[in-house]
């Protein structure tokens, strides 16, 4: 397995294997994160919730206990040491060069309000007020200089001098906070430009639309006033979202800037689009950081160009990579990392795992049948999963990511969601599951080159445990999403098995927007508070029911968000996750790996650690601008 | 002969005007719409967002309308409209994208030549024995193998072996060498069923002649072999070769579709598998309406050369 | 062989022995004749017979995961052809991978045949308007690159067997309606044909009693070189992803994304699905060539297609 079958006689360069021991570093970055997590009890215990988002607000240093500074110092250095083992001490940082990236399809939009897919020209070409490191769970200034917060509904910030647009955006002027307050303000707006209800999870949390406002004192000085208390405020700020956009290219693309390149004051900017690909050279008026906390640097970032290529076919795409054309490849699976150690082209981070993956059921055809729900989940052969998708190396989800500490024990979760035949059966039989479903399942299956292996194996699992067959209906790129997320009653699926897509753009690692009828949880498992929604779609014995359900579940959630107490958010947040996994509606948490593998080229230095790295909003490799190339 | 080259002629705005027909109905018939990729790839299910796409490409007009439009734009104006997509007129795409598969056909067109003219003729020649039934059962080999199959050895091997790229990013001919190592790949793999089945005209033809009294006549009149099957077999064979290019020609165009999208090659096959994935009814459209336009002409002057060569038929 | 034996050869067979004794004699006579044919009938027979006949060969379902095997484990005693990416067993996955793609093959020739044959009569027969028209269609249809049509059918109806054979069937049919339309013509201008409408025969009756029965024979070869080249279109349209359902067991799905990554480490995943399929696209070509030579002298060896 380690070696090629046909390596050992063909290959003729020399392997090294260069695997850079990040998952120690990541290792005493999780301790620290826990230690923050509990340590953090000496706030006050006003009720009023002042400090509301205490934790998450102030990088973890400024607030922490000491040992948690302490922790995170080790994390540090810890990384450090790793990273300078793996790059055998590299004589100095070295400027200039181009880094090579790769995808398989155009953006369809240019609008950085709208992109939930591809978020590499989102960070590149635009610059936000932070990002949130998951590593080290703390903010990191990007047009901040610095931030504070006054009370739990307000933050304010303080710019950075000699911020200035890109000479394609507003003529290159000083960015000013009135552009911030501009930049934020059109969220709605985009909503209805050609926006999306998805995306609206990026920004929904500020309550742009239900009475948030932005003050902007002087140029340098940016207020925000959320319309409720948000406990993870400054983490959400981080996404690629949260750009600032020059008020005169919206205008001039007519209200929004799907079609216009260009409107931002990232690091780099466009020199050109095209079908096979894109390219980005510096912004000659980017200033450059303070900040002296690495990913940053002084000036301008270190490499000159991007060219990300569109390479449409899988197999081309990592013959790119292994060929050592492309300097990153993304997330692999232990199968893969493999492989890939043996390629001199090649190095492999590992960290710990963040995702979240799910599988929704339609609340409009699943509400009324609580007996059949539970069925369903008893069905599936959740340790099977564990054993064949993940290759035996994954834990139990929850509706909780697993960074976030207040996520459910394995103990308790295998308890919470167990694998029974018999008793499903009975639960079918029991709530007249043929009767209810007498033509199976239909499930969506991307064609557009993803794995599939996964959803395969549920359908399998299903269709063995439960007598019940599920019709795999195939939807290329354009087909998935719209068929995801068709109206209530229109939807064709009876389940849909989603890998996690918010968590790269929002760094509120918590995953339960993908639970709440305020975020996926209305889309795709069709529950809902807002009575009009459900009286347009459903019929009246539905509504009571889902009405009921999510209500439940976005009362709970915005409850915690609005809890300051750390012990007492974690009070509420595991009755959610318990909630949720006894209810079986509408969305049921799938295992995840417990380690991830992100494969990059050997050439590339600085690169953050796992998962950092993969997360634009939390400053992965697309924001990192101490990134440079050996060689 | 002038007739009916005027026949055909006429013949060709008929066929292509069903086509157009027949492409719109089935371009209608597919779920979902531009509007709906356009919104729903943002993860939005929301009416406002898909009346403004379709207002802006005209979806929301009758069916009719729609189809009119479009038919009339592109015989009044030349014009095969506007992709939502990639936000560009279709026109202003389709010459690089035609001109791109049109290197990779002409090159494969060649390969094919050089493949099936030797083959067919030294099989021929050697009819019957070893050699013979050893080409010929390559020749059976390259009509069987998938070419994307092929294609995907051909990318992941010699990377994995020897950190190479069989198929470069492509750069335009601004880089000569490279360009022609992007382009000789598919072609070759192109060639390779088109290869196999000239050889197997060429080999048929050539035995046809190879058996008639002329070539008994000219072998009795003492030429030696060589000059009686270059002058006077091989000459007259390669009017089979008329036919195997125009079918070629339309088999470069059906192939592309599957090599281009490994290769990565920005043509008209990529551009269509894209639309297809992008709803872009517009390109599919214009694409089919072009393919078939561009194969009706290469079949009449394939059929006209053929007549000019062989003086025997007549229509 | 010259034309003298071969007649000779026909006369023997055409003699009044038994059915049984003649057909037996007519099978030794292609295998001692055609050893590549004879050896492409043998493997279409192996792999029909080992798709219908899968559930009793050592085989699992061929979707289950089998907790107990190896993820991309080696071919072995338990699983002859190793295991895939899913620890599913590949020997059962070729097995049932054939099906989906032999039905295509044969049910989509089996529709352009009946489909080709009955519009070639009508056109040869009926000349005019009538061929006029069909030869539109003809052109039509094939003015439009195959793999274009079959995409805009499995997109716009859907993936399923039956339709992708319809869409396969419909992109074959001009080429077949070509192929018999010059025979049809061809034997209507035979003596008996011209003798049958002098004595007053219907137009039905002639194209039915007397002018099928002389072109049947060559529905053989038609159908046997037609089929490997649908198979192919099916496996490529499936490649790229707008074929088969995904999920389903077939020989293209399984050279698709799911098991690319790891050809390099798994041979037994690019050999045994590619190898089975290539081989059964070769022995119908095999077959085909030699059925030709068998049945239809004026094309022996020509190669065309």
């Amino acid at each position: 397995m380690a070696e090629g079958y046909w390596g050992k006689y063909w290959r003729r360069r020399v392997s090294r294997r260069r695997v850079l021991a990040g998952s120690a570093a990541v290792g005493a970055g999780a301790a620290a994160l826990v230690a923050v997590g509990c340590g953090d009890d000496d706030d006050d215990d006003d009720s009023a919730a002042p400090a509301a988002t205490a934790a998450a607000t102030q990088a973890a240093a400024a607030e922490a206990t000491e040992a948690a500074e302490e922790a995170a110092a080790e994390a540090t250095e810890a990384a450090e040491e790793a990273a300078a083992e793996a790059t055998e001490a590299p004589s100095a940082v070295q400027r200039g060069g181009t880094f090579h990236h790769h995808k398989a399809s155009q953006n369809t939009t240019l609008d950085p309000s709208v992109t939930v897919t591809d978020d590499t020209w989102a960070s590149l070409t635009y610059s936000h007020l932070l990002g949130f490191s998951l590593n080290e769970n703390s903010a990191w200034g990007d047009s901040a200089e610095s931030w504070e917060q006054p009370d739990a509904q307000t933050l304010v910030f303080s710019l950075q001098d000699g911020l200035r647009f890109n000479p394609d955006a507003a003529g290159g002027r000083e960015v000013t906070s009135e552009d911030f307050a501009f930049s934020f303000s059109r969220f709605p707006t985009s909503l209805s430009e050609h926006g999306s209800e998805v995306n609206q999870i990026q920004w929904g949390w500020m309550g742009v639309d239900r009475g948030a406002s932005f003050e902007t004192p002087d140029a340098k000085t940016f207020t925000i006033n959320l319309a409720f208390p948000w406990a993870s405020a400054v983490p959400s700020l981080g996404s690629t979202a949260m750009a600032v956009v020059a008020p005169e290219a919206v205008e001039a693309g007519g209200g929004h800037l799907k079609d216009t390149p260009n409107a931002g004051a990232g690091a780099y900017m466009f020199e050109d689009i095209s079908e096979s690909g894109n390219t980005y050279v510096r912004n000659p008026n980017y200033a450059g950081h303070s900040s002296d906390r690495g990913r940053f640097t002084a000036d301008t970032p270190l490499i000159d160009r991007w060219e990300d290529a569109i390479i449409v076919d899988a197999s081309a795409r990592e013959a790119r990579f292994i060929a050592g054309d492309s300097d990153i490849f993304g997330a692999i699976d232990k199968i893969q990392a493999d492989l890939f150690a043996n390629e001199s082209n090649v190095q492999i981070l590992e960290g710990v795992n963040n995702d979240h993956a799910i599988m929704e059921l339609d609340g409009f055809k699943w509400a009324q049948h609580p007996l059949l729900r539970e069925a369903v989940s008893l069905s599936i052969d959740w340790d099977g999963y564990i054993d064949v998708v993940l290759d035996g190396e994954g834990i139990r989800g929850a509706p909780v990511g697993p960074a976030f500490p207040q996520v459910l024990s394995q103990e308790e979760i295998r308890d919470l969601q167990q694998f029974d035949p018999a008793r499903a059966r009975q639960l079918w039989e029991q709530g007249g599951g043929d009767e209810v479903f007498p033509d199976g399942f239909v499930t969506v299956i991307a064609t557009f080159g993803a794995s599939t292996r996964h959803i395969e194996f549920i359908a399998q699992s299903i269709e063995e445990n439960l007598g019940v067959p599920t019709r795999l209906e195939p939807a290329d790129l354009a087909n998935y999403v719209a068929l995801a997320v068709a109206p209530a009653g229109q939807k064709i699926w009876h389940y849909f098995i989603a890998g996690e897509n918010s968590l790269p753009t929002i760094p509120d690692y918590n995953a339960l927007t993908h639970y709440v009828p305020n975020g996926y949880g209305a889309i795709f498992g069709g529950v809902y508070t807002h009575e009009h929604v459900l009286s347009a779609n459903y019929p009246p014995e539905i509504i009571d029911v889902t009405h009921e359900i999510g209500t439940e579940l976005q009362s709970r959630y915005d409850l915690q968000g609005a809890t300051p107490d750390p012990e007492a958010r974690t009070e509420i947040l595991q009755e959610l996750q318990r909630y949720i996994f006894t209810n079986f509606c509408c969305v049921l948490p799938l295992p995840v790996g417990s380690t991830k593998r992100f494969a990059i080229g050997s050439r590339v230095r600085n690169a953050p650690p796992v998962p950092d790295i993969e997360n634009a909003a939390s400053m992965g490799y697309h924001r990192t601008q101490n990134l440079w190339l050996e060689g | 002969m002038g007739t009916y080259i005027v026949r055909r002629l006429l013949l060709i705005p008929i066929t292509l005007f069903v086509i157009t027909i027949v492409v719109f109905i089935f371009m209608r018939a597919i779920p979902g719409d531009a509007g709906q990729v356009k919104c729903g790839a943002a993860g939005s299910f929301d009416e406002v967002c898909f009346e403004q796409v379709r207002k802006e490409l005209g979806l929301d007009k009758s069916l009719f309308q729609q189809y009119t439009l479009w038919l009339g734009d592109i015989v009044l104006r030349g014009d095969f409209g506007f992709s939502p997509i990639s936000r560009e007129h279709i026109n202003s795409e389709i010459g690089p994208r035609v001109w791109n598969t049109g290197q990779v056909g002409l090159l494969s067109i060649a390969f094919t030549l050089l493949i099936g003219i030797p083959v067919g003729a030294i099989s021929a020649i050697r009819a019957g024995r070893p050699s013979d039934y050893v080409l010929r059962f390559f020749a059976v080999l390259g009509l069987s193998v998938p070419n994307f199959w092929l294609a995907t050895l051909l990318i992941i091997f010699p990377a994995v072996w020897w950190g190479v790229r069989i198929a470069p990013d492509w750069v335009g001919w601004e880089d000569p060498l490279p360009h022609l190592q992007i382009i000789a790949v598919p072609a070759f793999l192109l060639s390779l069923a088109g290869g196999a089945t000239l050889s197997r005209i060429v080999r048929s033809s050539m035995l046809e002649v190879l058996r008639s009294d002329f070539v008994r006549t000219s072998r009795a009149k003492g030429l030696r072999e060589t000059v009686v099957v270059s002058r006077h077999v091989f000459r007259p064979s390669m009017i089979a070769l008329f036919t195997i290019i125009g079918l070629q020609f339309s088999l470069v165009l059906g192939g592309s579709v599957i090599m281009e999208s490994i290769f990565n090659i920005p043509g008209m096959g990529l551009w269509v598998i894209g639309a297809v994935a992008g709803r872009d009814f517009i390109v599919i459209q214009g694409v089919v309406v072009f393919f078939a336009a561009w194969f009706l002409v290469i079949t009449l002057l394939v059929d006209v050369m053929y007549a000019w060569v062989d003086p025997r038929i007549r229509y | 062989m010259t034309t003298a034996q071969q007649s000779t050869e026909l006369l023997e067979l055409q003699s009044e022995r038994p059915f049984l004794v003649r057909a037996l004699g007519a099978v030794a006579h292609f295998v001692r004749r055609q050893p590549l044919g004879t050896f492409g009938a043998i493997v279409i027979v192996v792999l029909i017979a080992g798709s219908i006949l899968a559930p009793v060969l050592n085989t699992s379902d061929p979707g289950s995961s089998i907790r107990s095997a190896p993820t991309l484990g080696a071919p072995s005693g338990d699983h002859w052809f190793g295991t895939d990416r899913s620890k599913r067993d590949v020997w059962s996955r070729v097995l049932y991978g054939g099906r989906p793609t032999l039905l295509i093959g044969f049910g989509a020739v089996a529709l352009t045949m009946a489909v080709g044959i009955t519009l070639a009569l009508a056109a040869g027969f009926f000349g005019g308007f009538v061929d006029l028209v069909i030869s539109r269609l003809i052109e039509i249809i094939i003015a439009v690159p195959a793999i274009l049509w079959l995409l805009m059918f499995t997109t716009a109806v859907d993936r399923s067997v039956q339709t992708l054979i319809f869409a396969v069937a419909f992109t074959f049919t001009p080429i077949t309606i070509r192929f018999f339309r010059g025979n049809v013509l061809q034997e209507s201008s035979i003596a008996y044909v011209e003798a049958a409408r002098v004595i007053g025969a219907s137009g039905g009756r002639i194209m039915f009693r007397h002018i099928l029965p002389n072109v049947a024979p060559l529905v053989i070869v038609a159908a046997s070189i037609t089929i490997p080249a649908a198979m192919l279109s099916e496996a490529g349209l499936t490649f790229l992803g707008l074929g088969l359902e995904p999920g389903t067991a077939s020989w293209a799905q399984d050279l698709g994304p799911n098991n690319r990554s790891y050809f390099r480490v798994a041979w037994w995943l690019l050999v045994f699905p590619g190898a089975a399929l290539a081989l059964a696209v070769l022995a119908f070509n095999f077959f085909g060539d030699s059925m030709r030579d068998v049945l239809d002298p004026r094309l022996r060896g020509s190669g065309l297609i």
